[in-house]
């Protein structure tokens, strides 16, 4: 009962203490004249933002800048030893190249299932329903996901029943079918994972990329049609030139996503058959060996790696915000 | 008239593939909600699929256990005490910051608005 307490406290005093504080600053400007008010209540107003930011992003992020170049425990300073770990390591290795595996899979799966549906379903009257459908795995989470997929992939030995749906149905169809071990079987056990991962994200690039759809003229497309091209040319010469900057945008945010990825492997192999991905890697070395300076240079690492993606794109939604 | 039955005839592939697309989508799903009607022993023996075929045995067992196991309740508070504060608190910090950037002068607003 104390916590439900505590998370009433919480939810109304926080929200309360955050205007109280802005009537006292208010209160407390009026003593000021009129030009230094100007100045400093804008910052004011954005301090308790900025408050939050230090504390919970800005100071963690140094800090684990920081440990990554300490030992293990956080004693001694040892140079940029994890980060060659981080780069030499065989796990590690394995881990990089899952993740450009990921990489380059699971975008082109999700951009590619998505664009396919998003234009396929345009043309139908039950199209609220299709996207319903695809879209729905997008509101399981990664655990279920995890448990609904591991129904699809379960393997028994050969001459018994097949309780996973992909074996029953390849050893239904195909007559010399051996039932595999999907999650074990190297390397199509990467592929098993960002199955899933395509399946879950899929529906998020569809709705996003007709949302693009939706907004090309339709005068255009008539307009090309009626100058005899066909259904192919439209697409290619007209439909995709105006659906790139959204294409862009789903890229984006799925190269974002797919750097973190963490929940699938972590849930159906936990990294083992040489399915591990940085993330995974990162919070092994954290929690399983208790190494900070390793975890930290990994996390780093993959701060790095994501940042680039990140500024392109925020650069991009503001210049289409310029455009507005 | 030809020419509407033409159409639709035409148009039969595409309303397939749409079909085929759904219907790969809603498998795993419905292969989960299948089984959680289930008794647990026979998730582990057979498919999700052969529930269907007679003797029928669907049971609400596993959602009576999953609800009144102990710890249930307090994870459901726990989402919620987790949920709730993580939506309203950020909202709220984050309009004063928007209404800074918005409605005031700003030397270095610039930057970010």
């Amino acid at each position: 009962m104390d916590r439900l307490l505590l998370g009433l406290i919480v939810v109304v005093g926080v929200p309360a203490a955050t205007v109280l504080y802005v009537l006292v600053i208010e209160r407390l400007l009026e003593i000021f004249p009129h030009k230094t008010r100007i100045r400093i209540r804008p910052w004011l107003w954005l301090a308790p933002a900025l408050f939050l930011l230090i504390f919970y992003l800005i100071y963690p992020t140094i800090n684990t800048i920081y440990l990554s170049f300490l030992d293990a425990r956080s004693e001694n300073f040892i140079g940029t030893d994890n980060y060659v770990f981080a780069f030499t390591n065989n796990n590690m290795l394995t881990a990089f190249r899952n993740n450009l595996l990921w990489l380059v899979l699971f975008t082109a799966g999700t951009i590619l299932f998505g664009l396919t549906i998003a234009l396929l379903a345009d043309r139908v009257s039950y199209e609220p329903f299709v996207k319903g459908l695809i879209f729905l795995p997008m509101a399981i989470s990664y655990v279920a996901s995890g448990v609904i997929w591991r129904l699809m992939y379960d393997y028994q030995p050969p001459g018994t029943t097949q309780t996973g749906f992909l074996n029953a149905v390849l050893t239904a169809i195909l007559p010399n079918f051996q039932p595999q071990s999907w999650l074990i079987a190297q390397p199509t056990n990467n592929i098993a994972l960002i199955a899933i991962g395509v399946w879950m994200w899929t529906g998020f690039a569809m709705v996003i990329l007709s949302a693009g759809l939706k907004s090309i003229p339709v005068e255009l497309i008539e307009a090309s049609r009626v100058d005899g091209a066909s259904e192919w040319e439209v697409l290619r010469h007209i439909t995709l030139p105006m659906l790139s900057s959204t294409i862009a945008v789903v890229t984006t945010t799925m190269i974002i996503n797919v750097l973190k990825i963490f929940d699938i492997v972590y849930i159906m192999t936990n990294g083992n058959f040489n399915t591990e991905v940085i993330a995974n890697r990162m919070y092994k070395e954290m929690f399983n060996f208790r190494h900070f300076g390793r975890a930290s240079a990994i996390a780093v690492i993959l701060l790095l790696a994501i940042a680039p993606v990140m500024i392109y794109n925020i650069r991009r939604f503001r210049e289409q915000e310029a455009l507005r | 008239m030809n020419g509407k039955g033409n159409r639709i005839l035409r148009r039969i592939p595409l309303h397939l593939v749409i079909i085929l697309i759904c219907v790969i989508w809603l498998i795993p799903s419905l292969g989960l909600f299948v089984s959680s009607f289930r008794p647990a022993r026979e998730i582990a023996s057979t498919g999700w699929w052969t529930a269907f075929v007679p003797p029928t045995n669907f049971t609400l067992d596993l959602y009576r256990e999953a609800l009144t196991r102990a710890g249930m309740g307090q994870s459901f508070t726990n989402s919620l005490l987790i949920s709730i504060p993580s939506t309203v608190i950020p909202i709220m910090v984050a309009a004063f910051a928007a209404y800074a950037f918005a409605w005031m002068d700003f030397p270095a607003g610039t930057c970010c608005s």
